[in-house]
């Protein structure tokens, strides 16, 4: 399914551009996945496999957090 | 916009679907982006509606809007095939539309149908729901859904097809949200519909086209995901859950509560509204207003009476002072006559030994009354004047004109004093006149105390009073709400900053788990920035439909001029147009339907779905300049929406003669805009309309 290019600006725009790309594609899957569970696409149980592997993953990333600790 | 998803209608068949009798076979729409516009016109009455209410019920399983079908059966079904069905027979009503998402590369085909089926031979005529309409008992009606689509992600060509009513239902619900049906398929009489705001669907519509629920939804999953690590790596975990779902289920009434307050206060603002507008009218009509103006009606009467009296008291004067100086008049111009022909013949040296009666009398016969009026019809002024006339001829026998200055040189200083007299005549015909006005003013002020107190109705005040009681104490109860939903929405927000604190506090202090720390970190970070993002957007979005509707309306409105911008309610997106003599609300029929257009149009800016745009009746109540200045600019004033016009045969050829400006069909095809173009006619061998029968039929143009 097709996310609102709109969003995904506005998503790049406030994490900033230096911001490191993994961190963008973090959004990006996550409205995307989204998206498709919105429109019935996905099963519940799946979402949350989903979710649960983007903290599972992307918290071991040291760059990533790195940023995101910076930002907080 | 590049990733927007444009869907557009592919092909529409419709089989028995009211006025259209048997299978039409598919009518392709235009899905060219440079002729856009696929157009279907006709004259009134010949399924124009129909074919709009089909989309709408192929897609949603109900008619957009409701005409008043004269056909027998009143239903979905064409009465002709429900008449002539015979026992044990079948038939069905379908309306198939095949849409492709060019976006996605994704078909869909949603086939809805009615089978009927004739079980006997009773004619008597029951209301049945699945047809909308009276059809006789003996026909059997069922349902029948089927969506076919085309998995983007498999190479076979072949459409995958499911039939349970459930699963469709669901899956069209995805795909065509009733809220948004307002964005594409549009009711021309309707348009106006967006300026007040009260339409839910419309905010709702936006919101959802527009993909805002997204953020919000992808914020939900991220928290829920975060409390779970954050439960199960906690050594403290009963406290940690429990506080969890305390703030859940503060959230959950925090959220109830900020959606209910608008809503209450728009009851509020209704209700305070209609008490105003009542308190307005009892004031207008009370009992007191009643007998002030009854008062001032009898005033007035009592006014007219005296002045009545001094019109008659002023004529009676101008009589008295006439008829006082009448003789006197009569007598002087006598005399001046008298004096003018003795100087006469006194030059002439003729001067006669005596005046003759005759010659006196003569002389007073050329002379009327100065008043006017005949002496003949004055007998008394008649009798004075013969006998001023004796004294006169009684001089003139004594030889001595002498005699007669005499006699009548006190009535010339008489006379003088009339002058004054003559004055006051002169000022009461002015009193009179003046008199009168007044008289008309006071009779005229009457004439509208009278109308305004038959306008009263005493029993409709009495309801009016009534209303305003209830209304009093709706308002008062809808007061109480909202002062009881501000307390819960005070004390739950307290509470859950309290709450908030307490759970970072169980997180940072009893997570002993690096990476789990991480990963609520990571969380909280995605949740804020998604809140953020929402929050943002929402703003924008406004700001973009704003602009976009103010372009296009002060483009094509009717007397744009007026205007200087749009505004629009970032709560309700309802839209009101800004005059420039700050007169919003006066807008008129032909002004609202543009501004409905414009944003409608607008809409499209900011959502990932380009939908297919239908219009029934686009050139509701505007002018011929502003059906070519609509056809000038929707068709391209969006890139890649598919348009069709459902538009009677007057607003498509126009009367050219009579506007001296192009039709709305020459300025389309001057622009290259039609991709399609239809004719609804009659088919000749079908049964005529007031025979409840008529088919109709789609004509291609070549």
């Amino acid at each position: 399914m097709v996310v609102n290019e709109r969003i995904l600006q506005k998503v790049k725009e406030l994490i900033g551009d230096s911001a490191p790309q993994e961190l963008y594609e973090v959004f990006e899957q996550i409205l995307e996945q989204q998206s498709k569970y919105d429109q019935m696409e996905k099963e519940p149980e799946t979402i949350k496999k989903f979710y649960q592997g983007v903290l599972e993953i992307n918290s071991k990333n040291e760059k990533l957090m790195k940023w995101v600790e910076k930002d907080v | 916009m590049s990733r927007q998803e444009i869907l557009r209608i592919k092909s529409i068949a419709i089989k028995n679907f009211r006025a259209y009798l048997g299978d039409s076979g598919p009518i392709l729409f235009s899905r060219n982006n440079n002729s856009p516009v696929t157009i279907f016109h006709g004259t009134n009455g010949l399924g124009k509606t129909s074919l709009f209410n089909a989309i709408h019920w192929g897609i949603y399983g109900e008619e957009k809007k409701s005409k008043d079908h004269k056909v027998k059966s009143e239903g979905l079904v064409n009465s002709y095939v429900i008449d002539t069905l015979q026992d044990g027979d079948n038939d069905e009503m379908f309306v198939k539309i095949q849409i492709e998402n060019q976006t996605n590369d994704l078909q869909y085909e949603i086939t809805r149908k009615i089978l009927i089926i004739k079980e006997g031979i009773s004619k008597e005529l029951v209301v049945n729901d699945i047809v909308g309409g009276k059809i006789p008992r003996s026909i059997v009606a069922n349902t029948e859904i089927t969506f076919a689509y085309k998995d983007p992600d498999s190479d076979d060509d072949e459409l995958i097809v499911t039939s349970n009513q459930f699963t469709v239902s669901a899956l069209l619900k995805k795909i065509f949200p009733k809220a948004t049906s307002n964005f594409f398929l549009l009711d021309g009489e309707l348009l106006d519909e967006f300026l007040n705001g009260n339409n839910v669907f419309v905010k709702k519509g936006i919101e959802d086209i527009s993909q805002l629920p997204l953020l919000q939804n992808c914020e939900k999953q991220v928290k829920s995901t975060s409390n779970k690590v954050g439960a199960s790596t906690t050594s403290n975990r009963t406290e940690y859950t429990l506080t969890e779902d305390k703030i859940t289920k503060r959230e959950e009434i925090k959220t109830k509560c900020e959606a209910q307050a608008p809503i209450i206060e728009k009851q509020i603002d209704e209700l305070e509204r209609k008490e105003a507008e009542g308190l307005k009218m009892i004031l207008k009509y009370d009992d007191e207003s009643i007998r002030k103006i009854q008062g001032q009606i009898e005033s007035n009467k009592t006014s007219l009476k005296v002045l009545e009296e001094n019109i008659k008291t002023n004529k009676k004067t101008i009589q008295r002072i006439v008829y006082d100086n009448l003789d006197k008049v009569i007598m002087r111009n006598a005399y001046q006559s008298a004096v003018t022909k003795y100087e006469q013949f006194q030059a002439e040296k003729k001067l006669p030994s005596k005046f003759s009666k005759d010659i006196l009398q003569q002389l007073l016969n050329e002379h009327e009354c100065v008043c006017g009026r005949n002496l003949n019809e004055d007998n008394e002024a008649v009798e004075k004047i013969k006998d001023m006339l004796s004294v006169s001829y009684d001089s003139t026998l004594g030889h001595s004109m002498n005699k007669i200055v005499d006699q009548t040189s006190d009535i010339v200083n008489e006379l003088k004093n009339s002058e004054e007299q003559i004055a006051e005549i002169k000022k009461c015909n002015e009193q009179i006149a003046d008199y009168r006005i007044k008289r008309q003013d006071l009779k005229n002020q009457n004439d509208e105390y009278e109308t305004e107190l038959d306008k009263v109705d005493s029993d409709k005040l009495e309801e009016i009073r009534k209303s305003n009681q209830d209304l009093s104490k709706k308002l008062k109860d809808a007061r109480d709400e909202r002062h009881e939903n501000e307390g819960t929405l005070q004390m739950v927000t307290d509470e859950l900053v309290t709450l908030r604190n307490k759970f970072d506090k169980i997180r940072r202090l009893t997570i002993k788990d690096e990476h789990a720390m991480n990963k609520i970190q990571l969380a909280d970070y995605i949740q804020n920035i998604l809140a953020k993002a929402h929050e943002q957007l929402r703003s924008e979005f406004v700001e973009i439909v704003k602009e976009k509707t103010e372009e296009l309306y002060m483009k094509t409105a009717p007397q744009a001029h007026i205007f200087h911008g749009i505004s629009i309610d970032k709560n309700t997106f309802a839209i009101e147009a800004n005059r420039s003599d700050g007169k919003d609300k006066e807008i008129s029929r032909g002004q609202a339907h543009v501004l409905g257009i414009s944003f409608i149009n607008a809409i499209r800016h900011i959502t990932t779905k380009n939908y297919f745009m239908i219009i029934d009746s686009p050139f509701h109540n505007i002018s011929q300049q502003e059906r070519i200045d609509i056809c000038d600019e929707i068709p391209t004033s969006h890139e890649n929406t598919q348009l069709t016009l459902l538009v009677t045969d007057s607003e498509y050829e126009g009367d050219v003669k009579k506007t001296n400006l192009p039709s709305v069909r020459s300025t389309l095809k001057k622009n290259n805009s039609i991709g399609c173009e239809y004719n609804l006619v009659q088919k000749p061998h079908a049964k005529i309309k007031s025979e409840e029968y008529f088919k109709t039929n789609v004509e291609e143009y070549s």
